[in-house]
């Protein structure tokens, strides 16, 4: 499905980008409540944010709610913002903390029939393999809703947002060596998962669209 | 070598970002809006009387639950204890309050604040509102939040309008007292905020009205640098408050008919004085806003030509470097 473009006004489009306010210009404007800079940084952000949850969470239904609570949770915490991160890092952190939060709230009641992106495969794969993707990530994200949702958002930033080590860590506000751990526990829970089940263990080991354009 | 997995995002609907978006910054108002609700400070005296207050109001709490426990008479018109959001549709909505009586227009959206001792809060998210407030304590304000704009009210009557980021405050009884971007003015029974026809403004000789701050018609407004008030001559002078009108005109109408406050300030451009200044500038930053590169970089260029020490030629220089 094709963006839109964006429902905010001309203007910030019109600036060319070297012009484009910085994270330290955008974040001041923010925290003294100027409503241009805070929809600045929501279109800026908005699509980074959503895909970062879509992946966290493998479905759309949510997604109403928790762009919101995301986009609250910055626009509050921005004041706190003290320039040891990227801004971008320390917005992921936010939305970590809101999906976190979420997965405590769903006390495991897993929408399966919802977990899964229609564009899974690219257009180019049969309507075969397509349904066979879409089964795959419905399995994935079944166990994924099994784990502790500390090894879910690790899993999730590690394995699909395919984030080095050091950024899952800094955006779960944890030690290297724990967000590894992690990890690697979720991993287990998974591949044990995909010994019984060979779809999964294939979608485990396809490569991604972005691996096969960029290799 | 690790891949990532393969699932790939799907896009919300521009619809669903709309609504996102909708929610999200009326949920922002609200929020700020709340932040600036007044607070008092603990003065001595107080610190002596708070002990009493514990008592009595747990003497109260003690009351009320034997009131609760022993049923209580039948409702009348209530106050909110919780945040309330309505929303209209092809049709209105009355709603009686204690101190309060709200007509919401239909396609409007208003949130309702609890009723605290610090006031009451009422955010008018899209539409419009008319508030008939019974007098209250100015220690407890209603305060009425649309967009930007925030009017603060004891006791009247009066409707709230708001199309975007442009409010209007018409009063029909009392005073009311509108702030926008720290500037505060005090409107009047019979007034309207922000003064609309140029002859209300020409003939009205208190400040209160046609001191306001000049309304924000639109974030692509905001987002530029703004007109900086060059020297106005004296408002006993008409045909700089006509100019002063017409300007303030041209530049509501930016939203909402960008052509006829582009045409607007073509009729000011022509003359000397500071408005002629302020006119050529707004209008270059408005064509620029449009997309019209060209014809803004005519109008910025010819700006600077004319009033090189111009009150605005900073900014008019900084958007000449961005359109090139």
């Amino acid at each position: 499905m094709a963006q839109q473009p964006s429902p905010i006004s001309g203007t910030l489009r019109l600036v060319p980008k070297s012009a484009a306010p910085d994270d330290a210009e955008l974040v001041r404007g923010c925290v003294a409540g100027d409503r241009v800079a805070l929809r600045a940084l929501f279109e800026r952000e908005r699509l980074r944010v959503h895909a970062l949850l879509f992946r966290i969470i493998g479905s759309n239904s949510p997604l109403d709610d928790l762009a919101q609570e995301a986009f609250l949770e910055v626009f509050r915490s921005l004041p706190t913002f003290r320039h040891e991160s990227s801004l971008r890092t320390w917005i992921d952190r936010c939305v970590v903390r809101v999906a976190y939060a979420y997965f405590r709230r769903k006390a495991r009641t897993p929408a399966l029939a919802e977990c899964l992106p229609d564009s899974t495969a690219s257009g180019a794969a049969s309507a075969e393999e397509r349904t066979a993707m879409r089964e795959a990530a419905r399995r994935l994200y079944s166990e994924l809703d099994r784990l502790e949702p500390n090894q879910r958002l690790a899993f999730t930033l590690f394995a699909i947002e395919d984030r080095p080590l050091r950024e899952v860590a800094a955006v779960m506000d944890c030690s290297v060596v724990t967000a590894k751990l992690r990890v690697w526990r979720a991993r287990q829970a998974i591949e044990k998962r995909a010994q019984r089940d060979p779809l999964l263990a294939e979608f485990l080991a396809a490569p991604s669209e972005r691996e096969k354009e960029h290799p | 070598m690790r891949h990532p997995l393969p699932v790939q995002v799907e896009p919300l609907s521009p619809q669903r970002w709309a609504k996102i978006e909708r929610s999200l910054f009326s949920r922002v108002e609200t929020e700020m809006a709340a932040r600036t609700l007044p607070t008092e400070s603990f003065q001595p005296w107080a610190r002596r009387v708070f002990p009493w207050l514990v008592a009595s109001s747990l003497a109260l709490m003690v009351l009320a639950v034997l009131w609760l426990a022993t049923g209580r008479p039948a409702d009348g018109p209530g106050s909110l204890t919780q945040a309330s959001r309505i929303t209209t549709g092809s049709t209105g909505s009355h709603l009686v309050l204690r101190e309060l009586t709200l007509d919401v227009d239909p396609e409007s959206t208003v949130v309702i604040g609890a009723a605290t001792e610090r006031g009451m809060l009422l955010v008018l998210d899209r539409g419009s509102v008319v508030c008939d407030v019974t007098p209250r304590s100015a220690s407890a304000p209603l305060i009425v939040q649309a967009g930007a704009t925030q009017i603060r009210v004891v006791g009247t009557r009066f409707r709230v309008q708001r199309d975007g980021e442009a409010v209007k405050v018409a009063v029909e009884h009392g005073v009311v007292e509108v702030t926008m971007n720290s500037h505060v003015s005090r409107v009047r029974a019979g007034q309207v905020w922000p003064a609309a026809a140029p002859a209300a403004l020409a003939s009205t000789h208190t400040n209160e009205v046609v001191a306001a701050a000049p309304v924000e018609p639109s974030e692509v407004r905001r987002s530029s640098p703004r007109p900086q008030a060059a020297t106005v001559a004296p408002t006993t002078n008409e045909t700089a408050s006509s100019a002063q009108a017409r300007f303030e005109q041209a530049a509501r109408l930016e939203r909402a008919d960008p052509g006829q406050a582009t045409a607007l300030y073509r009729t000011l451009e022509t003359g000397s004085d500071s408005w002629a200044q302020n006119a050529l500038y707004a209008r270059g930053r408005l064509e620029a806003a449009r997309g019209n590169t060209t014809e803004a970089r005519k109008v910025l260029e010819r700006y600077m030509a004319r009033f090189p020490k111009g009150a605005n030629r900073d900014d008019a220089r900084a958007l000449l470097q961005r359109l090139r």
